[in-house]
């Protein structure tokens, strides 16, 4: 559990080959057959170095701990002050990038197939995008955290804006000005923080958090309010969560895939982080978890009234942020790894659902339920991955979805509250609704123009069928087989709650 | 937008709300008074003769050297982001008609109405201040200064020198060598990492300094590694100075910070350059293509 | 008009207040099920409140289920106050913000 190893040689990778590829991409800026190669190759290897990479911390520039007793040590496990920056690479997040970067992999195929010139720098930030997921979810520091939350605001922006169109361009400017917001919210917290303890090490701070001096309760409880606020940001959690699903909307579907595997990613990484440098003040869990429950109902109830397929599939992620931070604000083992799990889910089979939408989106008449009908005809393929897409994300079995909820239901009946499973249940249920009414009027609703043999769009890709065939899979296989993807949450789950110390 | 959400009651309540945030944090902030701790800071003070004179370059460059490779990230993330605002490397889906992309005209300035004295000062001027911006960039590790630092004062330069002689002026920067210039920034500052992982294992150790496996500080346990004497010589000793204190004299070098430093100016010129010119200019992609 | 008014000119007003724009069959189902969803939640809102006391849960919920008579249907106030306006979005912030510092602070 404790590993000593502090350089570890794959987490620089993780960081470093996204950087110098998205540089290379956006000087390339229109050279397709270079971008291509050069894209594939770098997000092969990362879903390859993420796969292989043995448990471990790196110690960014080599800087050693500095032993109580005096004298330095470069041994991760003993007691010690860090001087270096820390990283942290364990199961929680090997499992977590290696989704990433599968996904990465996955997306940049797709967009080099898809899209028609000048791609350079729209295929550079989806790089940027995973390297911020990446930080966030591997760094065990306050002021790297910012960082990494504050240039992963900016990331999405830019991910918006590259679809062009006036609503994108809205969406990127109000996200952009929550951001300003948000992300200096985290950074007073992280002056608080720094200011008590004077470590800016996550688990140096927490062991020198001075919790006996109840003057300064009320400074760590301001420092609690302000990374709250930056949770929420970067989440999209109520109430920024019209903000964050216009975000969703307004970018091309296969660019949401990324943008939310990264605001559940960092979810998970703020959340856990708020547990355990806050979990111990009291209000502290209840405040999350009314957040989440208030964004799990908003969500779903305005994915009910959205007519455009994208904005329904944009509110009901936001919604189901809402059911990971459930579970993490629940704060017990069970509940940590179901929120943890349901985060893993939630990727993949959003991202089912989101590529389903994309190919809608290449017949060229848009996405809404009032102008696109009859897709099943034309492409069988996709209404059934749609359909099962829907079926993981409301719930049914043998998919990923049931497992994860049924674990967030029994810990919330454990938990002494029957009312949050019932909430739960209501947001799964709706969640199906919302998804039938919009995949009954696309896919299935008979077409009058489909029947005038009406030519319009691009063929689907048929690399977007082979992704969709491996996340169904994926979702399938973490249906039937949840332990799996237990294994690698449990030990992050127990961590929390028993020593919170320890990354 | 529509600005009836803050009016009548709303507002009242908003105000109220602030209130409360105003009387919170301020309350709790005077708490901090007296109870700052010191953490980890004497430390690193008992590191510095070690290392830079100036002790914030060592802080910001080494120390804390990731968090400052991707905070110039974001730099370069804000250049990428802005100009893609304007127009570059907006994408389109093959074969579907979406909305046109919004077209942003460039800005129309007339630079012959600038009169005489400002157009003969214009050009010393920018000398001074690219004078200026190499000194702060050279003296990053010795004294007050660094990459940002030049970065944004040579920027300067070339804002000036843009809205005094238009386009063609002294300091006559194309689009495409922006661009190559803050990516190659970026990357100096990325690889600059490269020589610390392949000999320690760490990334961005600082192997010209070498703290840690040359044996200048005692009680080291665990650092397998050793770095070669000929990377140490290559990064360390162009920048080797002696500091005479009063404790003793150190043979402190900065080792790859003043390097790193050259990386960063780059990025940042080539970022803030890029966005003043692509503000001004827009972002016409014909045109790239003819130039 | 009030006793006159026949039962379907009744149902058909609250129908009507549900949307402002063109109802679309597949736009009043989502209308009335986000109403419903909405109620059914804040029921189970009033009833969290059995936490502290149980007869103050049972009030509650009986003056949560007396609003909904009398406000009823609201999910147009719900969705106007979700849109992405800047301003709402800001304000829901400040209120947020300004609870969970009370809440914290002085609870």
């Amino acid at each position: 559990m404790n590993e000593s190893i502090s350089n570890l040689w794959s987490i620089p990778l993780f960081i470093i080959i996204p950087i110098l590829t998205a540089i290379a991409l956006n000087i390339m800026y229109n050279r397709k057959k270079a971008i291509s190669v050069t894209a594939v190759a770098s997000s092969f290897a990362l879903v390859v170095i993420s796969a292989l990479s043995p448990f471990g911390f790196h110690w960014f520039t080599g800087h050693p701990a500095v032993l109580p007793t005096g004298g330095y040590t470069y041994r991760a496990d003993l007691l010690g002050w860090r001087l270096s920056l820390e990283y942290y690479y364990g199961p929680l997040q090997q499992i977590a990038i290696f989704l990433a970067s599968l996904l990465l992999l996955f997306v940049v195929m797709i967009s080099i197939k898809s899209l028609k010139k000048n791609i350079g720098p729209y295929i550079s930030l989806l790089f940027l995008t995973f390297m911020s997921s990446a930080i966030v979810i591997m760094v065990n520091d306050f002021y790297h955290m910012w960082i990494g939350v504050e240039i992963g605001s900016l990331i999405v922006a830019g991910v918006v804006l590259a679809s062009g169109e006036a609503v994108s361009q809205k969406a990127a400017l109000k996200y952009t000005f929550f951001s300003a917001l948000s992300g200096a919210g985290l950074a007073i917290a992280l002056a608080l923080i720094l200011g008590v303890t004077g470590y800016s090490n996550i688990s140096d701070a927490i062991k020198a958090m001075p919790l006996s001096n109840g003057s300064l309760a009320s400074i760590l409880y301001v420092a609690f309010g302000f990374t709250v606020l930056s949770w929420v940001y970067a989440g999209g959690l109520a109430p920024i969560h019209p903000l964050k699903a216009d975000v969703y909307g307004a970018s091309f579907p296969h660019a949401t895939v990324l943008l939310q595997a990264q605001s559940k990613l960092m979810l998970v990484a703020i959340g856990l982080l708020l547990l355990r440098v806050f979990g111990t003040l009291p209000f502290a869990k209840e405040v999350m978890l009314s957040i989440s429950v208030l964004t799990m109902m908003l969500g779903v109830v305005m994915a009910m009234l959205q007519t455009d397929f994208r904005w329904t599939l944009a509110y009901l992620i936001v919604s189901h942020s809402g059911l990971v931070t459930l579970g993490i604000s629940l704060g017990t083992v069970q509940g940590i790894i179901g929120g943890l799990f349901q985060a893993i889910n939630d990727v993949v089979y959003m991202s089912v659902l989101l590529l389903a939408c994309e190919g809608v989106y290449y017949f060229g008449r848009g996405t809404s339920i009032k102008s696109v009908s009859g897709i099943a005809k034309r492409a069988p393929w996709l209404a059934i991955a749609a359909i099962l897409g829907a079926f993981a994300a409301s719930g049914v079995p043998p998919f990923n979805g049931f497992q994860s909820e049924i674990i967030l239901i029994q810990a919330s009946l454990n938990y002494g509250m029957p009312e949050l499973a019932i909430v739960v249940l209501m947001v799964s249920v709706t969640t199906f609704i919302a998804l039938f009414k919009g995949i009954y009027n696309i896919f299935l609703r008979p077409d009058d123009a489909l029947n005038n043999n009406e030519k319009t769009g691009t063929p689907v890709p048929k690399i977007l069928y082979a992704c969709l065939a491996a996340l169904i899979f994926i979702t399938v296989l973490f249906g039937v087989y949840p332990q799996l993807a237990i294994n690698f949450l449990t030990e992050a789950a127990l961590k929390v709650v028993y020593i919170p110390w320890v990354p | 937008m529509d600005s009836k959400g803050l009016k009548g009651s709303r507002g009242i309540i908003a105000v109220i709300a602030l209130m409360i945030i105003f009387v919170g944090v301020s309350t709790s902030l005077l708490q901090l008074n007296g109870n700052v701790a010191r953490g980890i800071s004497p430390e690193y003070n008992e590191l510095a003769p070690y290392e830079a004179p100036n002790n914030l370059a060592s802080w910001v460059y080494d120390y804390r050297g990731f968090d400052t490779l991707i905070e110039t990230g974001v730099i370069y993330v804000g250049a990428l982001v802005s100009v893609l605002a304007i127009g570059r490397g907006i994408v389109r889906v093959k074969g579907v008609e979406g909305d046109a992309p919004v077209a942003p005209s460039s800005m129309e300035f007339n630079v012959s109405t600038l009169n005489v004295i400002l157009k003969y000062f214009g050009v010393p001027v920018i000398i001074l201040l690219v004078a200026y911006a190499l000194l702060v960039l050279t003296g990053a590790a010795t004294s007050g200064g660094g990459g940002f630092q030049c970065g944004v004062i040579f920027s300067s330069a070339y804002l000036l020198g843009m809205i005094f002689y238009g386009r063609k002026n002294p300091l006559n920067l194309s689009k495409k060598f922006l661009i190559a210039i803050g990516g190659v920034g970026w990357s100096i500052y990325a690889l600059l990492g490269l020589p610390g992982y392949l000999t320690t294992g760490y990334w961005q150790y600082n192997v010209g300094a070498d703290l840690w496996t040359s044996g200048v500080i005692p009680g080291v346990d665990g650092m397998a590694a050793v770095v070669p004497d000929i990377l140490r010589q290559l990064f360390g000793d162009p920048f080797r100075l002696l500091l005479v204190m009063s404790d003793g004299t150190y043979a402190s070098t900065a080792g790859i910070v003043p390097l790193i430093n050259i990386g960063e100016a780059f990025n940042v010129i080539g970022a803030i350059c890029l966005i003043f010119l692509v503000f001004v200019y827009g972002w016409n992609d014909e045109e790239e293509k003819s130039r | 008009m009030g006793s006159i008014d026949s039962l379907y000119d009744k149902v058909k007003r609250f129908v009507t207040e549900f949307t402002s724009g063109k109802s679309t069959s597949s736009a009043m189902t989502g209308y009335m099920t986000g109403e419903l969803q909405i109620v059914v939640f804040m029921m189970i809102l009033a009833s969290f409140f059995r936490i502290f006391s149980i007869p103050l849960g049972m009030v509650i919920l009986a003056a949560v289920v007396g609003a909904i008579f009398i406000f009823g249907p609201m999910i147009k106030t719900i969705e106007d106050e979700n849109s992405s306006d800047l301003n709402r979005v800001l304000f829901w912030v400040m209120i947020y913000f300004a609870v969970i510092i009370a809440v914290t602070l002085w609870g």
